[in-house]
């Protein structure tokens, strides 16, 4: 990261939040990597004493951007939500791997069939992130909501604090948006 | 669920929230059909939310959901890298292990949830020492194992890279001959294992990999057993989630059902795997089955022979290094197709008795000899599982009379048309084999099961009335009339023997046992060297003499159970290497021997021929046995017959009796687990504990003797539970009471004692109701509240004795003074008359008119002339008294048994002690 672009960094944070997905394209670089390393740690888990907690790490990152950069503090909210938005994309990434190296080695033990979407990260997950994308059109801050509770593991009133509504709220919201998942990606099987 | 407009999708959340409120079932149903307004796409969507809110909660309570990656855990020294799998059972994890520059790959597999208990613990110490014996080229090396910090046991095990062996065969274009070689190499390394005592239970390719070099490893061995919750035997967890571990579509019906695995069902889950692998199909395969319809198909269909799988499709060909499906069918049609089919039997009886089996066969087919397996008729293959798996059956056996009712129809129909006579008798003979097949083996196969006599006799009588039928179609076909002499010879044993479990119609048993004789014996006298008409017929009157009694009155039992007996002998010797007749014969002389003894008051002066019949019977039941070693029924006959013997010999001499009752009792250790706890083979243990314990306590050891009885007591209280219809095991219950009583009493437990009588008198009580009519069940309760009356005295409960005699009393005087008293009734109202500790209700005068008439019934029981000896004591006639204690002692055995030396005892007091 170089100061040739901190001034860019609040205002397309800012249109991000408006809806221009163009911008996401402009901030992901500055932040790529370090999101990438909280998702590989997260993965690998290679320190099991220490419980890594992904919404402190992207604070930490969110602070070292506070320093370099001229961003207002303004526009942690949007950072929040904009790293949990990468964080996902970080991960079906991860997934998408794991599903390309599993082609290769056919004689891995096979996925249980009784495994359901929720447990781990898998070739499910990539039909998870398009049915977050579908939900986004119906429902952009219900998703923003999942995204920092369950991709950054934010708390509730975290989660609520960062959107700028009522924990209730988002409790309501993610219960709908994980029931509207569920039948989504149980009807397309 | 279909797209969404953004209105709609805000509409159902608002509704969605709403219906949270209400509490799930009715109400809230109700609510979302009012929202709905009529909309049936609305209804639906929100009942499909809803119902995915309930499933993402519940996995919410269960650990999930989580979008997140889950942790990787290490275990010990390893560091789990991936998460290979998950499922219900566990995960399996990739996991390396730094140990200098090396990286060693494993992979771990974790059972979900905690499963430690001290015995798991114990047990699991002890598979991961086993686990590490079971080194073998082709079996995944087991590392180690242990407990993560939340206690879930892991174990892990070399990481191998392979390819499924069915996607390996397919992607080589393997042939038959190269796909039989690998699967030798497989068979070898299960064979291996099981050399070790280690079953797999859950073999299926996804288990089975193929290395770069063709090389199989096998995985997860033993993992299934280590990982379980507890051990085997007994385990209520492990019966209930039958295939807990496996997928259904390998696992044998033993597995399925959730009995005890052996090396059968890994033969089984080879023979699927071998069928699956030759002809591109699995036996029980089909488009889209549930895991349930799958179960259903193993346990209730038989496979198509494997030939007849292979599908029309090129594939399948190319992948065998053919074109045509043609081509594949040829090559497994016969030889291949037997050993497969014998693989796969659903009984572990037919199915090879080891993988080495299965191997040596293959290998006799590669090297070009027969293979040793034989197609086996589905009739008796059907039958012999359906004796493994009674509980289903009889579900499915009413379903099964229907089909022969059909059948029959059909026949008839076909005859009055008097059209097509060969189909007609093709018919008619498939309707026969289905009505020997539901009168005989599935009759047979569900005779032991708890609270199935109801069914049985329901079943029996249906199938025999078709029987019937066939035979007046057919009267002059001599075998078809010995099979329905057989028929009614099975009716009449659900019907009333009283040997076996039945609905106590003793008088409908008799009238079926004579309708079998009647149709058999003319048989039997025109074609002596017809061996069942004379078997079935000597039967028939062994159980008809059985049921009819030994009573005094009636010579008529007796007669026939001794000429029956004579026929048995005869009939061993014209067949001496005949397995039924020996048996059978087993059983006459038991049957005998209990016919010359009379019954209530033992007198032991004709135990001479009873003994030498007993020992008769010990003696073919043993030769029956040298021909078909563990027979259930005649290991039961054996046992039996030392019980008898021991009966006999107990008056005479008891440690000689014991030896007896533990032969009896060692006897039985002869069965398999399951038959040990078929309810006749538990009914003959508690007999002979009854036995062993009466004696004890006699002797002197009450520990031991009240231990035996304990469990006598125990195992009639469970039988008569699961049956609670069954008159006899409800009868049964109350022989171990009395006899506790008396050892109680005997100990000086006197408090026990009374306890026992108490619960004695409830179990009359109950069968008073369900056999208000029997007047022997009044007289017993009435002689138990006597004997309760009188400890209740000496424990200083005068109130609940005075209420208990006062009862009885009156009870047993009426018995007595029935004009058709028996000798045994009229001694007891004599002696509980003399002997009431509640002295008011004595009445000496009464007793002595009983205890007169009584020896007049029977002047040789040696009981009964000690009982007139009392009451003459007691009514101040000492002459008489002395008399008839010396004809007492005259007629018991001469040498000094305890029960003498009481008897002496008393002659010396009533000559002597001063008059009451």
């Amino acid at each position: 990261m170089d100061g040739e672009n901190s001034g860019d960094i609040t205002g397309w944070l800012e249109q991000w939040a408006q809806g221009e997905p163009a911008a996401l394209d402009h901030l992901a670089p500055l932040v790529y990597d370090q999101l990438r390393t909280i998702a590989d740690n997260l993965l690998r888990n290679e320190a099991p004493d220490h419980t890594l907690q992904p919404t402190a790490l992207v604070s930490e990152t969110f602070l070292r951007l506070l320093d370099l950069h001229q961003v207002s503090l303004n526009d942690r909210s949007h950072f929040f939500a904009f790293a949990a938005k990468l964080m996902r994309r970080v991960l079906i990434d991860h997934a998408r791997r794991v599903k390309a190296a599993k082609r290769s080695v056919p004689g891995l033990l096979p996925l249980d069939p009784e495994l359901g979407w929720t447990g781990a990260l898998n070739e499910e997950s990539l039909d998870l992130s398009a049915a977050l994308d579908e939900l986004e059109t119906l429902d952009a801050i219900g998703v923003r909501a999942l995204e920092l509770r369950y991709f950054l593991g934010c708390t509730g009133e975290e989660t609520a604090a960062l959107l700028g509504i009522s924990a209730s709220t988002v409790d309501r919201s993610v219960r709908f948006s994980l029931a509207w998942l569920h039948s989504r990606l149980h009807s397309q099987t | 669920m279909p797209a969404l407009s953004k209105e709609r999708f805000q509409q159902l959340a608002a509704w969605f929230g709403e219906a949270l409120r209400i509490p799930a079932g009715a109400a809230r149903d109700d609510y979302v059909t009012q929202v709905s307004g009529g909309d049936v796409t609305i209804r639906e969507d929100l009942l499909r939310l809803l119902e995915s809110d309930s499933d993402v909660q519940r996995s919410a309570s269960s650990g999930g959901p989580s979008l997140l990656p889950p942790r990787l855990p290490r275990f010990g020294a390893y560091q789990s890298r991936e998460l290979l799998g998950a499922g219900g059972m566990g995960a399996v994890y990739l996991a390396t292990r730094e140990d200098g520059e090396l990286r060693h790959r494993v992979a771990v597999k974790v059972a979900a949830g905690v499963l430690w208990s001290p015995a798991f613990d114990e047990r699991f110490r002890r598979e991961r020492q086993i686990l590490a014996e079971l080194q073998h080229p082709y079996i995944a090396r087991f590392l180690d194992g242990g407990l993560t910090a939340d206690g879930a046991p892991y174990l892990v095990m070399e990481y191998v890279e392979g390819e499924r062996i069915d996607a390996w065969c397919d992607r080589r274009r393997l042939s038959i001959r190269a796909r039989l070689e690998l699967f030798l190499k497989v068979s070898e390394a299960v064979s291996y294992a099981h050399q070790k005592l280690i079953v797999h239970r859950d073999l299926k390719p996804g288990n089975i990999l193929v290395t770069e070099g063709g090389e199989p490893r096998l995985l997860d061995f033993g993992i299934a057993r280590t990982l379980e919750p507890s051990g085997n035997g007994g385990d209520a967890q492990a019966t209930l989630s039958p295939g807990l571990f496996a997928t259904p579509l390998y696992a044998s019906p033993e597995v399925l059902l959730g009995q005890n695995p052996g090396v059968g069902c890994d033969v089984y889950s080879l023979g699927v795997m071998l069928y699956e692998l030759l002809s591109g199909r699995r036996p029980f395969s089909g488009a889209n089955l549930q895991p349930a319809q799958i179960i259903e198909r193993v346990l209730a269909s038989d496979a198509p022979p494997m030939s007849a799988a292979v599908p029309d499709d090129p594939e399948i060909a190319q992948a065998r290094g053919v074109d045509a499906a043609q081509e594949i069918r040829r090559q497994l049609r016969g030889e291949l197709d037997a050993v497969a089919a014998k693989a796969i039997a659903k009984s572990t009886a037919d199915r090879y008795a080891s993988v080495e089996q299965l191997a040596e066969d293959l290998r006799r087919y590669l090297s070009g000899y027969p293979v040793l397996a034989t197609s086996v008729g589905p009739w008796r293959r059907a039958a012999k599982f359906v004796a493994r798996n009674r509980t289903r059956v009889i579900a499915v056996a009413l379903i099964a009379i229907a089909l022969v009712a059909g059948l029959v129809g059909t026949t008839w129909q076909a005859r009055v048309a008097q059209r097509e006579r060969i189909a007609s008798d093709r018919r008619f003979n498939e309707a026969r084999e289905l009505a020997r097949y539901l009168v005989f083996e599935l009759q047979t196969s569900v005779g032991d099961l708890p609270g199935s006599t109801p069914v049985r006799a329901e079943m029996v009588s249906r199938s025999l009335a078709y029987l019937d039928r066939l035979a007046a179609e057919k009267s002059n076909d001599e075998s078809l009339r010995v099979e329905l002499g057989r028929g009614y010879l099975q009716l009449a044993d659900v019907l009333g023997n009283p040997f076996h479990p039945n609905i106590g119609q003793p008088a409908r048993a008799q009238e079926s046992y004579r309708k079998a004789i009647a149709i058999l014996e003319p048989i039997a006298a025109k074609s002596p060297e017809n061996r069942d008409a004379r078997v079935y017929l000597a039967r028939g009157k062994l159980m008809l003499g059985r049921s009819i009694g030994f009573n005094a009155a009636s010579a008529e039992g007796r007669q026939l159970v001794e000429s029956a007996t004579e026929e048995f002998g005869r009939l061993a010797a014209r067949w001496p290497s005949d397995f039924t007749v020996h048996s059978q014969a087993a059983s006459a002389y038991y049957t005998f021997a209990q016919s010359l003894l009379p019954l209530g008051y033992v007198s032991t002066n004709n135990a001479g021929p009873a003994l030498d019949a007993a020992r008769e019977s010990t003696v073919q039941a043993r030769a029956a046995l040298l021909l078909k070693p563990g027979d259930p029924d005649t290991v039961r006959q054996l046992s039996s017959g030392y019980k008898v013997m021991g009966d006999l010999t107990e008056l005479h001499d008891r440690p000689g009796a014991t030896q007896f009752f533990r032969q009896s009792l060692a006897a039985l250790d002869q069965l398999n687990e399951s038959d040990r706890q078929s309810v006749v083979a538990l009914s003959t243990r508690s007999s002979a504990l009854l036995g062993l314990g009466w004696n004890l306590g006699n002797l002197g050891d009450f520990p031991a003797s009240l231990a035996a009885l304990e469990e006598a007591r125990q195992i009639r209280d469970r039988t008569s539970e699961q049956d609670p219809k069954n008159i006899q095991a409800l009868y049964f219950r109350s022989i171990p009471l009395r006899d506790l009583a008396i050892v109680h009493q005997m100990a000086g437990q006197n408090a026990a004692s009374l306890q026992t009588f108490l619960a004695n008198i409830e179990v009359m009580d109950r069968l008073i109701v369900q056999s208000p009519s029997n007047l022997g069940y009044r007289f017993s309760r009435a002689e138990l509240e006597s004997s309760a009356a009188n400890l209740a005295t000496k424990l200083g409960r005068m109130g609940e004795a005075e209420q208990l005699a006062s009862a009885a009393l009156p009870v047993l005087k009426q018995a007595a003074e029935r004009p058709d008293a028996s000798a045994v009734e009229l001694a007891i109202a004599a002696r509980h008359l003399l002997e009431t500790e509640v002295r008011r209700l004595r009445d000496p005068k009464l007793a002595l008119t009983f205890a007169i008439k009584s020896s007049q019934l029977d002047a040789k029981d040696s009981e009964i002339q000690e009982i007139l000896a009392e009451a003459y004591w007691f009514n101040g006639d000492r002459p008489h008294a002395v008399a008839a204690i010396q004809q007492s002692l005259a007629l018991i055995e001469q040498t000094p048994t305890p029960t003498r030396q009481a008897l002496e005892k008393t002659f010396r007091m009533y000559q002597t002690a001063k008059l009451p």
